[in-house]
């Protein structure tokens, strides 16, 4: 919990259910995910290969989505988020392995109006109005004129966008044209929408905007991003991926991983203080005193990790001991961040 | 279904935006002058003259004696330059089927909703309709031209006009089937033309090579889009229709490349 922090455990927007703050419940997001059922495998990769020349950027995957709660895809450059979001959506057509989304084929007909995909970079074209293009693209999944018209309202509606039909995507500003490609990846409520880097170089409220539909959770939707934080917040469960394979697929929260994880410590034993100004050598003395805390060492970043044997408790006793020496802080989280799961600290 | 949507999509993209307009207005200023100072004075000289022997006089020595049979000289002086101008147009106009819409990844956007052929298709069969607007309007230019002219020739020129259309139609198919090979290949339209160029120039020097190892085989003489159109423009209606299947089958020869192409390349 932290007083600017905007995290559930304050001001009831959706936290990031992988590391519950202040000893909230350690439990994975719920969601209403459309046609499928939660835990419904909606993509299947068998031994993925996607070669570009000599370079394997997808490398031997295995990996199975299941509806539910957002999905994070993670990695560095080059690992393969893309071209597996790519793959999966039919852009790309997988050099060797079976894919299977949805029951089909990526790129079949079949995935019309099921399969949604905000791909990274891609742009409307410049000549044709926002809301033209929209309902072609609804009319593409079915539905007919007057209907058609009626699904782009609502998505526009969904992104906040309810005034742009009439538009051309180059009278808006990339953070709202970032929202007409989300608007478009929603027609037809699909079953599984992949979201190629959403809040990419966009200002922080048309982010905010974004992640708000997302936590939303009326699909199940896989997240590729570099913000690990934003994921944190919105993901039940993480993909890494590095040089095109699958290196930890897990919950976030419960610590329950489904591959080998780096995780030095169960979550419910450690809690991370990020304090102001405080005096180091006097605030780790005064922590190591309470009966609740085994250890307390500075990060090279300046939070504060604590080894406690009881996380409520132990928070309860730490905010006591700060109010009681004037000391300021600025966030008390329990577990690791996804940072530090994934890359260590 | 989709490529019904996609094909009215094309005209739309066409005929609702400022290139499109640009276009359609390039040609028909380009029109308007071959009207109005090739149509309008050939035909005023072959009315104020013996017309039947002066139109052979002048077809004759042109390899064009056939055209005397046409019901009107509008007709055949329409004919003479659509053949000439309605290609080069088609180049330019079917060039974007797919190239803009692929280097700027909106291709993507509806391939999460249509298989690639009925994309492919759509496109070339929106293109096809262009066209045929382009055709049907500058034929109805002429047959009102007719109209003023020569009104006791309009209703054998009516009859004639289906056949027009038709022929030309099939002999811009596969133009712009090779465009839409250019396009699917290309990232912009004017890669894609260029594209058509280079493959214009490699294939005729292919040809030449191959004439030069095999002899004047005539499945060479087929090989190019409009390579029938020489012989086309000394004959009169019906027997135009013998050479249909030429541009036919270059047409589906095209259309299966470009799918292949358009199939096989990441969006």
């Amino acid at each position: 919990m932290s007083p600017q922090s905007g995290r559930r455990s304050l001001d009831g927007s959706p936290g990031r259910d992988g590391r519950d703050e202040f000893g909230g419940p350690d439990k994975l997001p719920g969601s209403a995910p459309g046609a499928e059922t939660r835990g419904t495998a909606l993509a299947t990769c068998r031994g993925l290969v996607k070669r570009y020349g000599r370079t394997r950027a997808l490398d031997g995957l295995d990996l199975t989505l299941v509806a539910g709660a957002p999905i994070a895809l993670v990695g560095p450059n080059g690992a393969g988020k893309t071209t597996l979001m790519s793959v999966l959506a039919g852009f790309s057509r997988p050099s060797g392995g079976a894919v299977d989304v949805l029951g089909a084929r990526p790129g079949s007909a079949a995935l019309a109006g099921r399969l949604g995909a905000l791909p990274q970079d891609a742009l409307f074209d410049p000549a044709l109005s926002i809301g033209h293009q929209l309902r072609v693209l609804a009319q593409l999944q079915g539905f007919d004129r007057r209907a058609a018209r009626g699904e782009v309202d609502r998505v526009l509606a969904a992104v906040g966008l309810d005034d742009v039909a009439g538009r051309r995507p180059t009278a808006l500003s990339h953070g709202m044209r970032k929202r007409v490609a989300l608007a478009q990846a929603l027609l037809g409520k699909p079953a599984l929408v992949l979201l190629d880097e959403p809040t990419a170089g966009i200002d922080p409220e048309n982010a905010r905007a974004i992640r708000e539909l997302i936590a939303a959770r009326e699909t199940t939707y896989l997240v590729s991003s570099h913000n690990l934080d934003e994921l944190e917040r919105l993901c039940g469960s993480v993909i890494q991926l590095e040089h095109g394979r699958l290196v930890r697929h897990e919950r976030l929260g419960a610590g329950g991983s489904t591959a080998p994880s780096a995780a030095a410590a169960p979550d419910g034993d450690e809690l991370t203080l990020r304090l102001n100004d405080v005096p180091a050598d006097a605030f780790a003395a005064a922590a190591v005193a309470l009966d609740v805390v085994r250890s307390a060492r500075q990060l090279p970043d300046g939070d504060w990790r604590l080894e406690v044997d009881d996380a409520t408790r132990a928070a309860a006793d730490l905010l006591a001991l700060l109010a009681a020496h004037g000391w300021a802080w600025r966030h008390v989280g329990r577990g690791r961040s996804l940072e530090e799961r994934l890359y260590g600290r | 279904m989709s490529l019904l949507i996609i094909a009215r999509d094309e005209l739309v993209r066409l005929f609702a935006t400022r290139r499109g307009w640009l276009s359609v207005a390039a040609f028909v200023a380009l029109w308007a002058l071959a009207l109005i100072y090739v149509v309008v004075p050939i035909t005023r000289f072959l009315a104020n003259s013996d017309e039947s022997d002066m139109l052979e006089m002048v077809l004759g020595p042109l390899g064009l004696a056939a055209l005397a049979g046409w019901p009107s000289p509008q007709l055949v002086v329409y004919w003479v330059i659509a053949l000439y101008l309605l290609p080069p147009f088609a180049v330019l106009v079917a060039a974007d089927q797919t190239a803009s819409d692929l280097g700027r990844g909106t291709l993507r956007f509806h391939a999460l909703r249509a298989s690639r052929p009925a994309i492919y298709l759509g496109r070339f069969s929106g293109q096809c309709l262009v066209q045929l607007g382009l055709v049907l309007a500058t034929l109805a230019t002429v047959l009102v031209a007719i109209g003023v002219q020569t009104p006791d020739r309009l209703p054998d020129s009516l009859l004639a006009a289906p056949f027009v259309v038709l022929n030309l139609m099939v002999l811009l198919l596969p133009w712009v089937a090779l465009m839409g090979v250019c396009s699917a290949v290309a990232r912009s339209p004017r890669q894609a033309t260029l594209f058509a160029v280079l493959a214009w120039i490699v294939v005729t020097l292919a040809l030449s090579l191959a004439r030069d190892a095999f002899g004047p085989l005539a499945l060479f003489d087929h090989v190019m889009p409009g390579s029938e159109a020489g012989t086309l423009r000394g004959l009169a209606d019906p027997a135009t229709l013998a050479l249909l299947p030429v541009p036919l089958i270059q047409t589906l020869v095209l259309l299966a490349l470009g799918l292949f192409a358009f199939g096989r390349r990441d969006l």
